[in-house]
């Protein structure tokens, strides 16, 4: 098991208590060559959007990945120098999003690393064979619904391949929201 | 490796270690795309576990499975319901990579058991008094019927629970899943045929 660290305190107590409601699905946010940046869905709560993202990549874009990732520590506790110059993927709100914050920051909640064999049937390290691959779940918290249900989200790993691509997220279900709510509290 | 059928086992074969099958290469580059949304497949005082979201993939699913217990809640054991189920179960998972005290998921496909390995998880913390756990775990292949069955329990706060999810149209759902990580030459450019 390993133990999440909380990145903000900011983050609202709903997402703990409740499945939220669905308001987008799958979508891609940006791809290169071996590697995508796509959105799962979005689930509407009261206070906030939770944004889940994955980010993949295969081959030489995984190998990239990993050795430029910022975070080796949280793999499995392996720690190692990365070889290139250390970049992530970016993601962020543009600051011009109407009803938005102003700085246009996305809170960063939850991250998972799924790079054993065990979790996704693939995996990468020095020894292993066969194509290496990067598995990614990002989970993103953004404080406030949007007024228009509009959310333009920017996301990329243009070290990567993957250009900075803005996407205008057309959310749903966000009317009677209350009572569309799943709650397990 | 699977291949292009739709189960990645013979009705009679039990995948005895499904964590180790890899996913297929059409499935491993999909990001899914939505088969269910959220539902609360069992609540009791102090406990609630449910499912935030299904994905459907081209012959698997995804499930997000998400957990909340009250500390005073969390089963210290998981025994089995029986002594011929924990010599079975013994003998089957004894390489299981999760957590002794996770709780106990099944999914149902085409009647057929699997157990969900929540040792995928993405996140698991504690504060306040309140466990939550957080995980994205593989279902491997698509049922026949549409129909998908979970049952949940968790020690001897939670008794097996049973809920079955109706997923109509499932397989043009799964085949609809988006590509998400192209080939290494790249997404096609518009371009490219000039």
């Amino acid at each position: 098991m390993r133990q999440s660290e909380r990145v903000t305190s900011h983050v609202s107590q709903s997402f703990d208590d409740g499945l939220g409601a669905l308001a987008h699905g799958p979508c891609v946010l940006s791809a290169g060559p071996g590697i995508g940046i796509g959105l799962r869905c979005a689930f509407a709560y009261l206070d906030g959007l939770l944004l889940s993202v994955e980010v993949k990549a295969i081959g030489q874009a995984a190998r990239n990945a990993y050795e430029s990732d910022i975070h080796p520590g949280s793999r499995g506790g392996h720690r190692h120098r990365p070889l290139l110059p250390r970049s992530d993927v970016r993601l962020s709100v543009p600051a011009s999003a109407a009803g938005t914050r102003p700085d246009g920051e996305l809170w960063l909640r939850l991250e998972g690393h799924f790079s054993s064999r065990a979790h996704t049937g693939r995996g990468y390290s020095e020894d292993s064979p066969g194509t290496p691959a990067y598995v990614r779940d990002l989970d993103v918290w953004w404080p406030t619904l949007p007024e228009d249900a509009r959310l333009p989200l920017e996301a990329g790993w243009p070290e990567l391949g993957a250009p900075m691509t803005t996407t205008v997220l057309a959310l749903e279900n966000l009317d009677q929201l209350a009572d569309r709510v799943v709650r397990l509290a | 490796m699977t291949t292009g059928s739709p189960q990645p086992w013979e009705p009679w074969q039990r995948p005895w270690k499904p964590w180790q099958i890899e996913d297929s290469d059409q499935t491993w580059r999909s990001l899914g795309a939505i088969a269910h949304g959220p539902v609360v497949l069992a609540r009791v005082p102090g406990i609630a576990i449910g499912l935030r979201c299904l994905f459907a993939h081209p012959d698997r699913l995804t499930a997000w499975l998400v957990a909340r217990a009250e500390a005073a809640f969390i089963p210290q054991v998981l025994p089995a319901r029986s002594d011929a189920e924990a010599r079975v179960q013994g003998e089957l998972w004894e390489l299981w990579p999760g957590q002794p005290n996770d709780p106990l998921v099944h999914a149902f496909i085409d009647h057929m058991p699997q157990r969900l390995a929540l040792g995928d998880r993405n996140d698991a913390y504690g504060g306040h008094g309140v466990l939550h756990m957080s995980c994205a775990v593989r279902i491997l292949g698509l049922p026949t019927d549409d129909k998908l069955g979970f049952e949940v329990s968790w020690g001897p706060a939670l008794a097996p629970t049973s809920t079955t999810l109706n997923l109509p149209n499932l397989r043009q759902v799964a085949a609809s899943a988006a590509l998400l990580v192209p080939d290494e030459s790249g997404p096609p450019r518009p371009d490219a045929d000039r």
